[in-house]
């Protein structure tokens, strides 16, 4: 047998080989198991002297390198050719599945992000009880504190207490604190109400974001951290900055604005400061021993930041156009 | 508020410039909502009333995040020498913390200065006379709400009581208000002379003639004056004042700083006085902790730093403690002084540090894992999420103060918002699939989390078959088990594997809308991992059988038929194909067979379906084509 020969053979019989499947028949010519022309040599390397064994195995081998190679080769340039010949301009068929409301969005990566920090989602009743929604925030009744929150009362014939929708997810902590030993970091996320004319940035039925965090030296700087490495998240932003600037809300003291910039802009974002005492005691948590942050801002006005929505009242507006360009 | 930067440049002459202040106020008081030539609009917080609302209140604040000596308002006038007793009485608990009342001859009215006359037009008040105009003054540069009631109208001393039920009063805009008998009024022996704390009435007012006035500086019990102002729905800027906690002290500055200026432009003259404050107010002292203020913001201070600071604001070190200065109504505790301090120092010094905590394991409540799945699985079978709003014109938990007619109610379903939302699309979209997870209301004590599903397809009158088909896939995607439906009598009832009505369904628009709703409480127990079956080792043999089925006999009773039969083998029956003629339906089933032991033959397959065959056959209303 003579390898040169066969080697010349088998290109030009590459080089014919105008589709997969002629390729593959001269794949098997050379090369298959049982009937290949080189596979048939190198099977009678065992008849052979060790003289010819050394004079012929390394060009077998070579060559039979050298044809996979090859043939490896012509069948790429082969489906190129091949895709050549589709028609690629053809619109392609949509796939459509359903798509998850952008507040769910916000809310499913509001949660994950305060995962990754260690604090869990809580959730509760959106029609509250009166002393959860205020008087446990130390917003007590015909205190004018109580004006910061225009609320929804809900009809209650079977007994004396009031009911609310609430007007923020703050008594989530509450039933938290009672219910939890600290240390811990929370946040509950949620729908709440306020009785208010609706317009473009402002609804009565809307979501709300808080947090709560407490521990033996939990710090007004430990609440920068935790709300920067949020927003640095939410958004997308390394240059994230927050800013305080003083406020009062019932249930903290200091309480705090929080301002952030984001994508180079200076934003309100929400309310912020270190528990009261009061309301650690209503939660049952002894504030001479823990201390904590606790803090609240709008969902909506974090998709409207993030997503460019010109109206807080499309969220609601049921309208497909708007559901599925998310 | 309105605050006039002029006045305040009177108050405090060293204050810098209108542009440097307001941005200083913002980041360590107030928010500076506007400012408009002289005029700031300033937005109190409701704590900070009592030392704030007025003009010195706002130069003190203004001196103290400046850095500057904290400025005064001198008085000259003194009670303690009149010895004329004015005749006063305040009923036991009514709620008058104090009441100051003197009793002054008036020279002559006289203008009121154009400075006075100024600073009120700016601040949008219009000039009365002399006498209103100077207390009305006297309220925005001190803050002490004052009243004048003409003596020569009085007859007797003053009384504080609360209302007579039935009695009346005229205010002095001439509005009538029918009290009940919970509200504070001023009245001499016979009648009411105004509501305390709130407005003046008609029949005692002062005017051009008035000789004599009685000039009351007093303090009532806040949330009294809160509860009635909003009661008689009437609030004023006295009410506003009162309703957020004035101190008792302020009434005497007040009425001194008053009697200066009624002096100096009407001549007047005290003729008798009387003070009645039953409880003095306590003067609090509270202990300031270093170490703590550091814990709590993470700012490094100096105690001498944090000494400066509250003394600027008017705190006094004592050896127990900083004592507050009676305008502070708002500061009670140790974290009060924090807030002064950190704000007046600098919330931007607050740096931020990563907490130092022990890894809590994460419990969510467990919505929020499910609601995440829900959410998911039902947008991978082709539904779009929507929010609707939980106020509905119908329901069973009503609102007391709805904001519309159509939304008294709090909803107790998700469908009724679901199908709206296929209707307004309907004009964009042939073809609409929608959900929502939301809570629900039926009763005061009872919400609960739902989960509604609705389809709409134009022309298909079967939409429900494919709403079935969601909420098949659906169970089976988030590992609840089977669903069955159930005819009940306005739809079908979803039960749950373990046999519980879960939810219900119902069908729309002549069969082209379909909407169900399950309730996501049901949904726990069912939630189940699943686990590996065997992969077949033998292929699977089918064959299709076509019947005509007449009247009430459902398509889906002919599969229960079927596996009621208990076929050797069988592993799946299923609708193929479906038609209606008139007084019949034709249907297609598959029965597919398998064994986990060997390849079926077709023979034993046929013998399987021929009992199949032969039960169908035997029933009256169906017809093996």
């Amino acid at each position: 047998m003579n390898l040169e020969n066969l080697r010349q053979k088998a290109y030009e019989d590459l080089k014919k080989a105008s589709s997969m499947e002629e390729l593959e028949e001269v794949r098997l010519k050379y090369l298959g198991r049982k009937q290949g022309e080189l596979t048939a040599f190198l099977r009678s390397f065992k008849d052979m002297s060790e003289d010819e064994k050394r004079e012929y195995g390394p060009i077998a081998q070579r060559l039979r390198n050298d044809l996979e190679q090859e043939i490896d080769e012509r069948e790429e340039l082969l489906k190129k050719q091949e895709i050549g010949t589709i028609d690629l301009s053809i619109p392609g068929v949509k796939i459509e599945s359903g798509r998850i409301h952008i507040l769910s969005k916000v809310y499913n990566d509001v949660c994950d992000i305060f995962h990754s920090m260690n604090f869990s989602v809580a959730e509760g009743p959106e029609l509250e009880e009166e002393k959860y929604n205020f008087d446990a925030l130390n917003i007590p009744a015909n205190h004018p504190a109580r004006e910061m929150w225009d609320t929804f009362w809900v009809k209650n014939d079977k007994n004396t207490e009031g009911r609310v929708m609430r007007t923020h997810t703050s008594p989530v902590q509450v039933r938290y604190m009672l219910e939890h030993k600290p240390p811990f970091q929370m946040i509950c996320p949620g729908r709440a109400y306020r009785y208010e004319a609706s317009d473009a940035t402002h609804e009565t039925d809307f979501n709300q974001i808080e947090g709560l965090m407490i521990g033996k030296d939990i710090s007004l700087a430990n609440f920068k951290f935790v709300i920067e490495e949020f927003f640095r998240q939410f958004f997308k932003d390394d240059k994230i900055e927050v800013k305080f600037r003083a406020s009062y809300f019932p249930f903290v003291e200091p309480g705090v604005e929080v301002d952030v910039k984001i994508w180079g802009k200076w934003l309100e974002i929400g309310g912020a400061g270190m528990v009261h005492p009061y309301v650690l005691k209503q939660g049952g948590i002894d504030p001479a021993k823990w201390q904590g942050f606790a803090f609240g801002f709008g969902m909506e006005r974090l998709a409207i930041i993030k997503y460019g929505v010109p109206d807080i009242r499309l969220f609601k507006s049921g309208d497909e156009r708007f559901n599925k360009q998310f | 508020m309105k605050f006039s930067y002029s006045l305040l440049k009177e108050i405090l002459p060293n204050i810098p410039v209108r542009d440097m202040v307001a941005p200083e106020l913002n980041r360590k008081a107030f928010e500076v909502e506007e400012i408009q030539g002289d005029v700031m609009e300033i937005k109190l917080t409701a704590n900070r009333w009592s030392d704030s609302a007025c003009h010195l209140g706002m130069a003190r604040e203004v001196a103290a995040v400046f850095g500057l000596p904290a400025p005064k308002i001198e008085t000259k006038s003194s009670l303690s020498k009149v010895k004329t007793k004015f005749s006063v009485t305040i009923e036991k608990n009514v709620g008058c913390r104090r009441y100051i009342g003197v009793e002054l001859q008036i020279k002559k009215l006289g203008k009121t200065p154009e400075r006075i006359k100024k600073h009120l037009e700016s601040l949008g008040q219009r000039s009365i006379n002399s006498v209103v105009d100077i207390l009305n003054y006297v309220m925005l540069e001190v803050g002490q709400p004052m009243h004048a009631y003409d003596a020569d109208k009085v007859s007797g001393g003053i009384v504080v009581r609360r209302a007579k039920s039935n009695e009346s009063l005229v205010t002095i805009d001439n509005k009538t208000f029918e009290l009940s008998g919970d509200e504070l009024v001023i009245a001499d022996k016979s009648q009411a002379l105004g509501i305390a704390g709130i407005k003046g009435g008609k029949n005692s007012e002062v005017t051009e003639n008035t000789k004599r006035i009685i000039l009351e500086a007093a303090n009532f019990d806040n949330a009294l004056i809160y509860k009635t102002s909003r009661k008689i729905n009437l609030q004023t800027d006295a009410s506003q004042r009162y309703g957020k906690n004035l101190s008792p002290e302020l009434c005497e500055y007040g009425m001194k700083r008053a009697l200066d200026l009624l002096t100096e432009v009407c001549g007047a003259e005290i003729i008798s006085a009387a003070d009645i404050y039953p409880e003095k107010q306590k003067v609090k002292t509270i202990k300031f902790n270093l170490k703590k203020f550091i814990a709590i913001t993470g700012v490094q201070i100096s105690e001498s730093k944090a000494n400066e600071i509250l003394k600027r604001l008017g705190f006094v070190k004592k050896a127990s403690g900083y004592e507050v200065p009676y305008w502070r109504m708002d500061v009670a505790i140790f974290e009060d002084l924090v807030e002064e301090i950190i704000r007046i120092y600098g919330l931007d010094e607050v740096k931020s540090v990563a907490p130092l905590i022990p890894l809590v394991p994460l419990h969510d409540h467990r919505s929020v894992a499910l609601v995440k799945n829900i959410r998911e699985e039902a947008s991978k079978l082709g539904y779009d999420e929507v929010y609707n709003y939980s106020f509905s014109d119908i329901g069973k938990v009503e609102l007391i103060n709805p904001i519309a007619e159509d939304k008294k109610f709090l909803r107790n379903n998700l469908v009724r918002g679901l199908l709206k939302n296929i209707e307004s699309n309907k004009n964009n979209f042939s073809n609409i699939r929608l959900f929502e997870i939301a809570k629900i209301f039926n009763d005061i004590d009872s919400e609960e989390l739902s989960f509604g599903m609705a389809i709409y397809e134009k022309g298909n009158k079967n939409a429900f078959i494919l709403l079935k088909g969601s909420i098949i896939s659906l169970f089976d995607y988030l590992g609840a088990g089977k669903v069955r439906f159930e005819n009940e009598d306005n739809g079908l009832a979803i039960v749950s594997k373990s046999g519980i009505k879960i939810g219900q369904m119902t069908v729309d628009d002549g069969g082209c809308m379909s909407v169900a709703e399950i309730k996501v409480d049901h949904l726990y127990d069912l939630l189940a991992d699943k686990k590996f079956e065997s992969l077949p080792e033998y292929p699977s043999v089918s064959r299709d059988i076509s019947l005509w089925i007449y009247g009430k006999t459902g398509v889906g009773d002919i599969l229960s038929i079927i596996e009621k039969e208990k076929p050797h083998n069988l592993i799946d029956v299923s609708l193929l194909d479906l038609y209606e003629e008139k007084e019949r339906r034709s249907a297609a089933y598959r029965l597919v067979f398998r064994s986990a032991k060997k390849t079926l033959t077709d023979e034993e397959v046929d013998a399987e379906l021929q009992k199949v065959l032969k039960k169908l056959s035997s029933l009256q209303e169906v017809e093996i084509r």
